[in-house]
């Protein structure tokens, strides 16, 4: 038998994974049963062991967390620029020197975001891949530990009681997010 | 081009890629870049201290602008491929271009279209080197295989052989019981050298005379 990636999370149930299939749809073809197959979702190995063994490797882990991490911050930030340059405007403004106001207030404020959530993120990636590398499980505690690491790195610089606080911080933040991303999945019908 | 195995996400998720991707690289390689300047220009005690300053200063801001340009980019590329509905070397070259004349907007015409081709140039060198390692590449790959090549050709020429054997045959025949020069020699030489060449190709197998060259009839596909 063919073992999934998620066997081992949803119980090896292959029709909750599974993705139908019917070759003859949309076309008039004179075949008087159809069958519509069950395609895999997820990619498929032949031993358990490999299967159990795949992950996201550590340049996806880098792009996606630092990609999202900056583009989210970039936004953001570039949102409250905006907000604050609007807010700057003078009454005899001209409509050149309200765009110019405007472009450089978001710009500096989504760059500063942008920059700040990106690395973040980088530290964040880096953190996990090379946890998990070591601990050779999945579990949520290697995020949680990612978590900490990175507040920690992060404020290094402004003494170990900052840096601590920050690690704390990030941990509790990371645990959050990955039971609730968890819970999402199983009681959220999306 | 070739496979599309080697080639990237498609396109909505390369922005991202892209971003993470060059925001990571930027990161990384300011950050060494500038601990080693500030190793440099730190005084005695105070080195490690000193680059690890200038990192925390610097590097955020190199690897912020490494991913407005690698966003930028991949941004106006996967514009291109949209609207061109092809994968090319111009799409990076155009795109390439465009980023370099956006990001330099601001500052007035004349500088937007300096740094536009600037992007254009430096895509279409990048581009360029791409291709030529990937010619070197494929190259290489098929050397080996070309020689083989010649074994499929072989079967198909001694039946050529053998229909052109009969017809010579009774002329040499009729040649070689003439007086010996002359014909004989030109029979002998004509058949002579059909039958050296077909026993030469047709070492072990047997030699089939097909009737006409014509294709067998193609089947028809019709569904019954």
């Amino acid at each position: 038998m063919a073992h999934t990636m998620s066997d081992r999370d949803q119980g090896s149930d292959p029709s909750s994974q599974a993705r139908l299939y019917d070759p003859y749809q949309g076309l008039q073809v004179p075949i008087p049963a159809r069958n519509v197959y069950q395609l895999p979702t997820t990619p498929q190995y032949l031993f358990d062991e490999e299967a159990r063994r795949q992950r996201r490797g550590w340049s996806d882990n880098i792009t996606f967390f630092t990609g999202c991490g900056y583009l989210s911050g970039a936004l953001c930030g570039g949102a409250s620029g905006l907000v604050s340059g609007v807010r700057s405007f003078e009454s005899g403004d001209t409509a050149k020197l309200r765009l110019n106001r405007v472009l450089n207030a978001s710009g500096h404020a989504g760059r500063a975001w942008g920059n700040r959530i990106g690395i973040i993120g980088l530290i964040y990636a880096g953190m996990e891949s090379g946890i998990v590398a070591l601990r050779d499980t999945d579990d949520v505690w290697n995020s949680v530990a990612a978590g900490l690491g990175t507040g920690a790195v992060y404020r290094a610089a402004r003494g170990v009681r900052s840096a601590a606080v920050a690690g704390a911080v990030g941990g509790v933040l990371v645990g959050l997010a990955v039971t609730g991303k968890q819970a999402m999945k199983r009681y959220v019908p999306l | 081009m070739g496979t599309p195995e080697t080639s990237r996400e498609p396109c909505p998720d390369r922005i991202l890629d892209d971003i993470g991707g060059a925001f990571a690289m930027g990161a990384v390689g300011g950050s060494a870049f500038h601990f080693l300047k500030g190793v440099y220009n730190s005084p005695g005690g105070t080195r490690v201290l000193g680059g690890s300053q200038a990192v925390r200063l610097n590097a955020p801001r190199v690897g912020g602008s490494f991913a407005v340009w690698g966003g930028l980019f991949s941004a106006f590329d996967c514009t291109m491929v949209f609207v061109r509905q092809k994968e090319d070397p111009w799409n990076s070259i155009v795109a390439g271009a465009a980023t370099g004349g956006f990001l330099s907007m601001r500052q007035g015409l004349g500088a937007s279209a300096r740094s536009a081709a600037f992007g254009g140039v430096l895509l279409a060198l990048i581009e360029g080197a791409g291709i030529m390692l990937n010619r070197m590449f494929s190259a290489q790959q098929q050397i080996p295989v070309l020689i083989e090549e010649p074994g499929p050709n072989m079967p198909p020429l001694p039946s050529f052989m053998g229909q052109a054997q009969n017809m010579p045959e009774p002329a040499s025949v009729t040649g070689s019981s003439s007086p010996d020069s002359g014909s004989g020699w030109l029979g002998g030489w004509f058949g002579g050298a059909k039958k050296e060449s077909s026993a030469g190709t047709s070492s072990g197998s047997e030699t089939k005379i097909l009737e006409s060259f014509d294709a067998p009839p193609v089947p028809s596909f019709e569904y019954k």
